[in-house]
């Protein structure tokens, strides 16, 4: 296992949580437009 | 109601009723992470490097990415571009999931998204649509499931590489599209605005196959959801509002 192989794996193991996590971490709880919440009942 | 009793139903926790919740899907993942580590032992990887993967990327369809490119020689930018260009789809998942969160505190928010995957979302968007919440401990108990199978079966794969022949192990991969028709066959049934499901899945179907052959087919993805969520979104409005006016 080199050294290349483990940054290459962190680095699109951060991205991967990036894309992942942080929009559940930074919307929840946001007001978004009436349009975009259109599909769906809001949450009990 | 309490987040507790809100999934609880004849007297078993909301995390057992998220494990139980993942069953239906677990055999994809038995199939998709069996080939995933028989093709990452095929490419040359040592079992350690295929836990690794397994356990940070958790991510078929990044994983077969990493495991063609790294082989093929490619740099770590490349393979880190590939693996966010596969991956970018999650950010439409967790978009869509983050109104369901509002009440949670940021490590709760954190670790629901960590483990995100296209099945569990499949499964937790169900959920949150027939019950219009998703209680911490049911997500946590959906995806730690989904997790420990996920390695597990890539473990077993890749130990099994050598003893399989590779075309069933390279054929296993169809699982992944198999378990979508199913996950998208049961999203339809149990629907209760199945003409706006068709639209969407033939505007989806038809963006993908009119955009597939100049671009690359995770953008073309892209576009068809972004496509079929804006018309469908726009035909809900416009029914709401005839609604509203007769």
């Amino acid at each position: 296992m080199t050294g290349s192989f483990l940054v290459t794996v962190a680095i699109c193991a951060a991205m991967t949580i990036c894309v992942r996590a942080l929009p559940i971490v930074f919307l929840a709880g946001v007001r978004l437009p009436a349009f975009a919440m259109a599909s769906s009942p809001p949450p009990s | 109601m309490p987040e507790r009793n809100m999934t609880r139903q004849g007297g078993r926790s909301a995390f057992t009723e998220g494990v139980i919740a993942c069953g239906p899907t677990i055999l994809g993942y038995w199939s998709i992470g069996f080939a995933s580590g028989a093709i990452g032992a095929v490419s040359g990887f040592s079992v350690p490097e295929i836990v690794l993967l397994a356990a940070f990327l958790y991510a078929g369809s990044a994983q077969f990415l990493f495991y063609s490119l790294w082989a093929a020689g490619a740099g770590p930018a490349a393979v880190a571009l590939a693996v966010l260009l596969v991956n970018i789809r999650y950010l439409l998942m967790s978009s869509y999931l983050a109104r369901f969160f509002s009440g949670s505190s940021m490590m709760q928010k954190f670790a629901s998204g960590v483990l995100l995957t296209d099945e569990t979302f499949g499964v937790a968007a169900q959920h949150a649509g027939r019950y219009g919440a998703l209680p911490f401990r049911w997500m946590l108990g959906l995806n730690v499931a989904a997790y420990a199978n996920w390695i597990v079966a890539n473990v077993v794969g890749a130990m099994f590489a050598a003893v399989i022949p590779a075309g069933i192990s390279h054929g296993l991969g169809f699982s992944l599209t198999a378990m979508f028709i199913g996950l998208l066959a049961l999203n339809y049934f149990g629907s209760a605005q199945k003409r706006l499901e068709i639209v969407a899945m033939v505007v989806s179907a038809a963006a993908v196959l009119g955009t597939m052959g100049f671009l690359d087919v995770n953008v073309s993805i892209l576009i068809a959801t972004a496509l079929a969520a804006t018309i469908c979104a726009t035909a809900l409005q416009m029914q709401a509002r005839r609604g509203r006016t007769a």
